[in-house]
Protein backbone atom coordinates (compact mmCIF):
# COMPACT_ATOMS: atom_id res chain seq x y z
CA UNK A 1 0.00 0.00 0.00
CA UNK A 2 1.52 3.47 -0.53
CA UNK A 3 2.67 5.74 2.52
CA UNK A 4 2.28 8.77 0.22
CA UNK A 5 -0.82 10.06 1.73
CA UNK A 6 0.67 9.49 5.59
CA UNK A 7 3.93 10.98 4.04
CA UNK A 8 2.19 14.20 2.98
CA UNK A 9 -0.06 14.34 6.06
CA UNK A 10 3.07 13.91 8.24
CA UNK A 11 5.36 16.23 6.31
CA UNK A 12 2.35 19.28 6.78
CA UNK A 13 1.67 18.84 10.16
CA UNK A 14 5.82 19.04 10.87
CA UNK A 15 5.66 21.94 9.26
CA UNK A 16 2.59 23.76 10.49
CA UNK A 17 3.89 22.55 14.03
CA UNK A 18 7.37 23.75 13.58
CA UNK A 19 8.38 20.42 14.93
CA UNK A 20 12.02 19.54 13.71
CA UNK A 21 11.98 15.69 13.38
CA UNK A 22 13.96 12.94 11.02
CA UNK A 23 12.29 9.88 9.55
CA UNK A 24 14.11 6.87 10.65
CA UNK A 25 13.40 3.20 10.41
CA UNK A 26 12.31 1.16 7.91
CA UNK A 27 10.62 3.87 6.17
CA UNK A 28 13.69 5.70 5.92
CA UNK A 29 15.24 2.94 4.49
CA UNK A 30 12.48 2.39 1.92
CA UNK A 31 12.44 5.91 0.82
CA UNK A 32 16.56 5.94 0.37
CA UNK A 33 15.60 2.77 -2.26
CA UNK A 34 15.66 -0.48 0.10
CA UNK A 35 13.10 -2.86 -0.48
CA UNK A 36 11.61 -3.31 2.90
CA UNK A 37 8.16 -2.64 4.59
CA UNK A 38 6.60 -1.10 7.52
CA UNK A 39 3.77 -0.50 9.50
CA UNK A 40 4.64 2.70 10.88
CA UNK A 41 6.39 5.83 10.29
CA UNK A 42 8.99 6.58 13.25
CA UNK A 43 10.70 9.84 13.64
CA UNK A 44 13.94 10.92 16.05
CA UNK A 45 12.83 14.43 17.76
CA UNK A 46 14.82 16.68 20.29
CA UNK A 47 13.90 15.70 23.83
CA UNK A 48 11.98 19.52 25.27
CA UNK A 49 8.84 20.15 26.91
CA UNK A 50 8.36 22.37 24.16
CA UNK A 51 8.85 19.67 21.77
CA UNK A 52 5.90 17.52 23.65
CA UNK A 53 3.66 20.04 23.58
CA UNK A 54 3.93 20.49 19.57
CA UNK A 55 3.21 16.88 19.38
CA UNK A 56 0.50 17.35 21.29
CA UNK A 57 -1.12 19.78 19.68
CA UNK A 58 -0.61 18.13 16.22
CA UNK A 59 -2.41 14.83 17.83
CA UNK A 60 -5.26 17.16 18.31
CA UNK A 61 -4.94 18.59 14.74
CA UNK A 62 -4.92 15.00 13.41
CA UNK A 63 -7.46 14.34 15.38
CA UNK A 64 -6.11 11.28 17.86
CA UNK A 65 -4.84 10.88 21.21
CA UNK A 66 -0.79 10.98 22.14
CA UNK A 67 0.23 7.95 23.73
CA UNK A 68 2.89 6.71 25.68
CA UNK A 69 2.76 3.01 25.73
CA UNK A 70 6.23 2.35 27.00
CA UNK A 71 6.27 4.85 29.91
CA UNK A 72 8.43 4.48 32.06
CA UNK A 73 10.64 2.60 29.99
CA UNK A 74 10.74 4.44 27.19
CA UNK A 75 9.86 7.92 25.75
CA UNK A 76 8.19 6.96 22.93
CA UNK A 77 5.15 8.81 21.75
CA UNK A 78 2.56 7.32 19.47
CA UNK A 79 -0.58 8.62 17.35
CA UNK A 80 -2.69 5.18 16.07
CA UNK A 81 -5.80 5.77 13.85
CA UNK A 82 -6.49 2.16 12.96
CA UNK A 83 -9.33 3.33 10.11
CA UNK A 84 -6.25 5.10 7.70
CA UNK A 85 -3.32 3.16 8.79
CA UNK A 86 -1.98 5.77 10.62
CA UNK A 87 0.64 5.30 13.33
CA UNK A 88 3.16 7.88 13.42
CA UNK A 89 6.19 6.97 16.64
CA UNK A 90 8.05 9.42 18.16
CA UNK A 91 11.31 8.59 19.31
CA UNK A 92 13.61 10.83 21.80
CA UNK A 93 16.61 8.40 21.44
CA UNK A 94 17.55 5.11 19.67
CA UNK A 95 20.01 2.78 19.75
CA UNK A 96 23.45 3.59 17.68
CA UNK A 97 22.77 7.18 17.06
CA UNK A 98 24.49 9.39 19.40
CA UNK A 99 22.93 12.85 18.33
CA UNK A 100 19.82 14.22 16.93
CA UNK A 101 22.09 16.94 14.97
CA UNK A 102 24.33 14.44 13.60
CA UNK A 103 21.73 12.82 12.23
CA UNK A 104 19.97 15.49 10.93
CA UNK A 105 22.87 16.58 9.03
CA UNK A 106 23.18 13.35 7.14
CA UNK A 107 19.86 13.22 6.56
CA UNK A 108 18.03 13.59 3.37
CA UNK A 109 15.39 16.65 2.11
CA UNK A 110 12.29 14.89 0.24
CA UNK A 111 9.49 17.15 -0.41
CA UNK A 112 5.52 15.60 -0.14
CA UNK A 113 2.84 18.53 -1.28
CA UNK A 114 5.64 21.20 -0.89
CA UNK A 115 6.30 20.13 2.74
CA UNK A 116 9.94 18.88 3.56
CA UNK A 117 10.26 15.78 5.04
CA UNK A 118 14.05 14.82 6.09
CA UNK A 119 14.74 11.13 5.83
CA UNK A 120 17.59 9.65 7.64
CA UNK A 121 20.59 8.01 5.62
CA UNK A 122 20.53 4.17 5.15
CA UNK A 123 24.12 4.66 6.59
CA UNK A 124 22.32 5.75 9.75
CA UNK A 125 19.11 3.19 9.50
CA UNK A 126 21.98 0.51 9.53
CA UNK A 127 23.46 1.73 12.22
CA UNK A 128 20.70 2.02 14.43
CA UNK A 129 19.29 -1.47 13.45
CA UNK A 130 22.64 -2.62 14.38
CA UNK A 131 22.57 -1.57 17.77
CA UNK A 132 18.94 -2.22 18.61
CA UNK A 133 19.61 -6.31 17.48
CA UNK A 134 15.76 -6.95 17.57
CA UNK A 135 15.38 -9.88 15.29
CA UNK A 136 13.34 -7.92 13.53
CA UNK A 137 16.36 -5.38 12.83
CA UNK A 138 18.68 -8.42 11.94
CA UNK A 139 16.27 -9.76 9.25
CA UNK A 140 16.44 -6.66 7.04
CA UNK A 141 20.39 -5.70 7.32
CA UNK A 142 21.33 -7.80 4.58
CA UNK A 143 19.11 -6.23 1.82
CA UNK A 144 19.53 -2.30 3.67
CA UNK A 145 23.45 -3.58 2.93
CA UNK A 146 23.34 -4.40 -0.19
CA UNK A 147 21.22 -1.53 -1.08
CA UNK A 148 23.88 0.75 -0.13
CA UNK A 149 26.48 -1.10 -1.73
CA UNK A 150 24.22 -1.35 -5.62
CA UNK A 151 23.36 2.70 -4.02
CA UNK A 152 27.25 2.98 -4.34
CA UNK A 153 27.77 1.12 -7.47
CA UNK A 154 25.43 3.41 -9.57
CA UNK A 155 27.17 6.09 -8.07
CA UNK A 156 30.45 5.25 -8.94
CA UNK A 157 28.70 4.52 -12.96
CA UNK A 158 26.87 7.53 -13.20
CA UNK A 159 30.39 9.48 -12.04
CA UNK A 160 32.09 7.30 -14.84
CA UNK A 161 29.74 8.44 -17.35
CA UNK A 162 30.40 12.31 -16.60
CA UNK A 163 34.04 12.22 -16.91
CA UNK A 164 33.36 10.27 -20.29
CA UNK A 165 31.05 12.66 -21.82
CA UNK B 1 36.97 -41.84 7.55
CA UNK B 2 35.74 -42.41 3.81
CA UNK B 3 36.23 -39.42 1.73
CA UNK B 4 32.94 -39.98 -0.14
CA UNK B 5 32.56 -38.50 -3.82
CA UNK B 6 29.23 -36.54 -4.33
CA UNK B 7 26.82 -38.61 -5.96
CA UNK B 8 25.71 -37.10 -9.63
CA UNK B 9 22.29 -36.33 -7.71
CA UNK B 10 24.17 -34.57 -5.07
CA UNK B 11 26.03 -32.65 -7.74
CA UNK B 12 22.93 -32.06 -9.89
CA UNK B 13 21.16 -30.57 -6.59
CA UNK B 14 24.04 -28.41 -5.51
CA UNK B 15 23.71 -27.06 -9.06
CA UNK B 16 20.28 -26.23 -8.86
CA UNK B 17 20.42 -24.81 -5.34
CA UNK B 18 23.49 -22.44 -6.72
CA UNK B 19 21.35 -21.60 -9.92
CA UNK B 20 18.71 -20.95 -7.23
CA UNK B 21 20.85 -18.51 -5.03
CA UNK B 22 22.26 -16.39 -7.97
CA UNK B 23 18.32 -15.95 -9.59
CA UNK B 24 17.20 -15.03 -6.62
CA UNK B 25 20.47 -12.60 -6.16
CA UNK B 26 19.95 -11.20 -9.52
CA UNK B 27 16.15 -10.36 -8.96
CA UNK B 28 16.86 -8.74 -5.77
CA UNK B 29 19.70 -6.68 -7.32
CA UNK B 30 16.87 -5.30 -9.87
CA UNK B 31 14.57 -4.44 -7.42
CA UNK B 32 16.58 -2.44 -5.75
CA UNK B 33 18.20 -0.63 -8.92
CA UNK B 34 14.64 -0.09 -9.94
CA UNK B 35 13.81 1.44 -6.50
CA UNK B 36 16.75 3.70 -6.93
CA UNK B 37 16.07 4.84 -10.31
CA UNK B 38 13.32 6.41 -8.79
CA UNK B 39 12.55 9.94 -7.19
CA UNK B 40 12.81 9.28 -3.31
CA UNK B 41 9.07 10.50 -3.52
CA UNK B 42 8.02 8.73 -5.64
CA UNK B 43 9.47 5.41 -3.32
CA UNK B 44 6.14 5.31 -1.00
CA UNK B 45 4.95 1.58 -1.34
CA UNK B 46 6.22 0.74 1.79
CA UNK B 47 3.15 0.51 4.35
CA UNK B 48 1.92 -3.20 5.42
CA UNK B 49 -1.48 -2.65 7.14
CA UNK B 50 -2.45 -4.48 10.09
CA UNK B 51 -5.42 -6.39 9.42
CA UNK B 52 -8.17 -7.21 12.01
CA UNK B 53 -7.00 -10.67 12.97
CA UNK B 54 -3.26 -9.18 13.96
CA UNK B 55 -1.17 -10.02 10.52
CA UNK B 56 0.41 -7.87 8.19
CA UNK B 57 -0.64 -7.21 4.26
CA UNK B 58 0.84 -5.39 1.58
CA UNK B 59 -2.25 -4.18 -0.04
Amino acid sequence: MTAEPLLKLAAKMLAKHRLDAVLIGNAAAALQGAPVTTEDLDFLIRRTPLNVRKLRKMADDIGVSLEQPFYPASHLYRMVKRAESLQFDFMVQIAGIRSFEGLRSRASLVEFDGYPLRVASLEDVIKSKAAAGRDQDLAVMPILRRTVKERDAMYRAAKRARRHA
Amino acid sequence: MRNRKPSVRRKRRMGWREALRRESDRARGEMIRGKLALPMAKRVGFLRVRLPDGSGSHV
